[in-house]
């Protein structure tokens, strides 16, 4: 059985329709890469995974459930389901440590020495155990979405869901990301990215979902979509994006 | 012209000190409450309650819209009649009665926290939506994060504009000697009527104010300063 189920998902927002018809499963310990234009919908596909965005129809199962419907309860489901952004969104106010400490320790009742010790390991993980006591402006791009990584985590969640996590990065600061996030796939953690990172798609990717103007055009192994795409617009796509 | 200035430095001064004092206590109590008042309006207004937020809009702009000192007047006089009244139709016998000083502290906790709530208001509009995103992608609720991700920042970036509005307080604690608080005003007016030294006792309570608020507000550039080059270095 999937981990996740999106089934007959759609959003609009007003009379724009920017979702239609979306079904993906993603089963456990796969990584699932979204790759498209822009404006294709694909970040608001995943935001509409944990809900930041509301569809308007259709249904996300998670064991079992749909989540569309829990109202308030929706925040359990979120605990399980990590979430990496394109802009990192660390909390500007808290220390690194703090930013991966507070939500174990307020949402899982983590002690303070546990949380800090399993957030020192992240941290080394991440390659910044040196930088656990400094504020997140201090940090570089690449370093700050290091971090958001580890604190996703640190709530030890059953699902990844990347938005485009190097897309407002400095080039030379994307490799370092990647790792961390290859990484991850090695483990066996289930992912699920939006990027425009052809090469970690081709490379990390167990299936590729190509989508535009809001459906999915084709998907398939990286193999079939990056060597034999069959719809003319992911061929258009690949070929411009690969070309550059 | 005759002035004598150092009887009215000798017998002004050890009063206008006394003064200063119902001046801080005024200004320090009024301008917590002021904050207190300032974060629960906005808290309310940025609220998704739509009914909440019509009445405090209606709220924010009569404060607003009439002057300090008719509030003062307001609190001082009418409230308590109010308050008797309303005891009245239950049957209990009352004499409320509002020290000057409380309805000095009460006014300014309402009128500053009107202006004040607008402050911290656009300050949590300002606030990075990614941070509300990032705080509910975690697990925690809107409640929860409004107030452990959002309201920080926002207080934070409130603090220079916060520094102008306790310079202003300061210097509106003026207004209180028409409800008889005594305080710098009133006491260089009980004076000046007294011994007729009107130019040396008016010109003194102004330096005084004068040497009350600019410390202050070169403090509160200062600050802002400091807050800036933090940020700037952070970034």
């Amino acid at each position: 059985m999937a981990l996740l189920e999106i089934k007959n998902l759609s959003k609009s927002f007003g009379d724009l329709q920017v979702l239609r018809d979306i079904n993906i499963e993603v089963q456990k310990g796969e990584v699932t890469v979204i790759i498209g234009p822009s404006g294709s919908g694909k970040s608001t596909m995943l935001r509409c995974c944990n809900l930041l965005e509301k569809p308007s129809g259709g249904e996300i199962i998670y064991q079992g459930e749909d989540i569309t419907k829990l109202g308030k309860k929706v925040k359990n489901y979120r605990k399980n389901v990590g979430m990496v952004f394109q802009r990192f969104n660390l909390f500007t106010m808290k220390t690194v440590l703090e930013n991966i400490t507070i939500a174990p320790m307020q949402l899982n009742k983590l002690s303070k020495e546990q949380a800090e010790e399993k957030a020192l390991e992240l941290l080394d993980k991440v390659g910044l155990k040196a930088k656990a006591n400094v504020y997140p402006e201090t940090l570089s791009g690449g370093q700050q979405q290091r971090v958001a990584i580890a604190r996703a985590l640190a709530m030890d969640p059953e699902v990844l869901l990347f938005d485009e996590p190097t897309s407002a990065l400095d080039p030379e600061l994307v490799g370092g990301v990647l790792e961390v996030m290859k990484d991850l796939a090695k483990e066996g953690m289930t992912m699920l990215v939006v990027t425009h990172e052809m090469g970690f798609a081709r490379d990390v990717a167990d299936r590729v979902i190509f989508m535009d103007g809001g459906y999915i055009v084709e998907e398939g192994t990286p193999e079939e979509i990056f060597t034999a795409p069959k719809n003319p617009r992911t061929q258009a796509f690949l070929s411009r994006v690969l070309n550059k | 012209m005759n002035l004598h200035w150092k009887r009215a430095f000798d017998q002004l001064l050890p009063s206008l000190g006394q003064g200063i004092g119902v001046v801080l206590y005024v200004t320090v109590l009024g301008f917590l409450g002021a904050l207190v008042i300032a974060l629960l309006l906005a808290i309310g207004r940025v609220s998704k309650n739509k009914v909440l937020n019509r009445i405090l809009v209606l709220f924010i702009e009569f404060i607003r819209g009439t002057p300090l000192l008719v509030q003062f007047f307001y609190i001082y006089y009418v409230v308590p009649m109010l308050i008797d009244g309303l005891a009245a139709m239950f049957g209990a016998d009352t004499n409320v009665q509002i020290s000057a000083t409380l309805s000095g502290i009460i006014g300014f906790s309402i009128n500053y926290g009107c202006y004040m709530s607008e402050v911290i208001r656009s300050a949590i509009l300002a606030v990075d939506p990614g941070q509300r995103e990032a705080g509910l992608a975690l697990g925690f609720s809107e409640t929860q994060v409004l107030f452990k991700f959002i309201i920080p920042p926002a207080i934070r970036n409130s603090i220079p504009v916060f520094g102008n509005y306790l310079v202003m307080m300061i210097k509106d604690t003026s207004l209180l000697a028409m409800i008889s608080v005594q305080e710098l005003l009133l006491r260089a007016k009980t004076f000046a009527s007294q011994t007729f030294l009107t130019v040396e006792a008016y010109t003194i309570v102004a330096v005084v104010y004068l040497l009350l608020s600019v410390p202050l507000s070169r403090l509160s550039v200062t600050l802002e300063r400091h807050l800036k080059r933090a940020r700037m270095k952070r970034k």
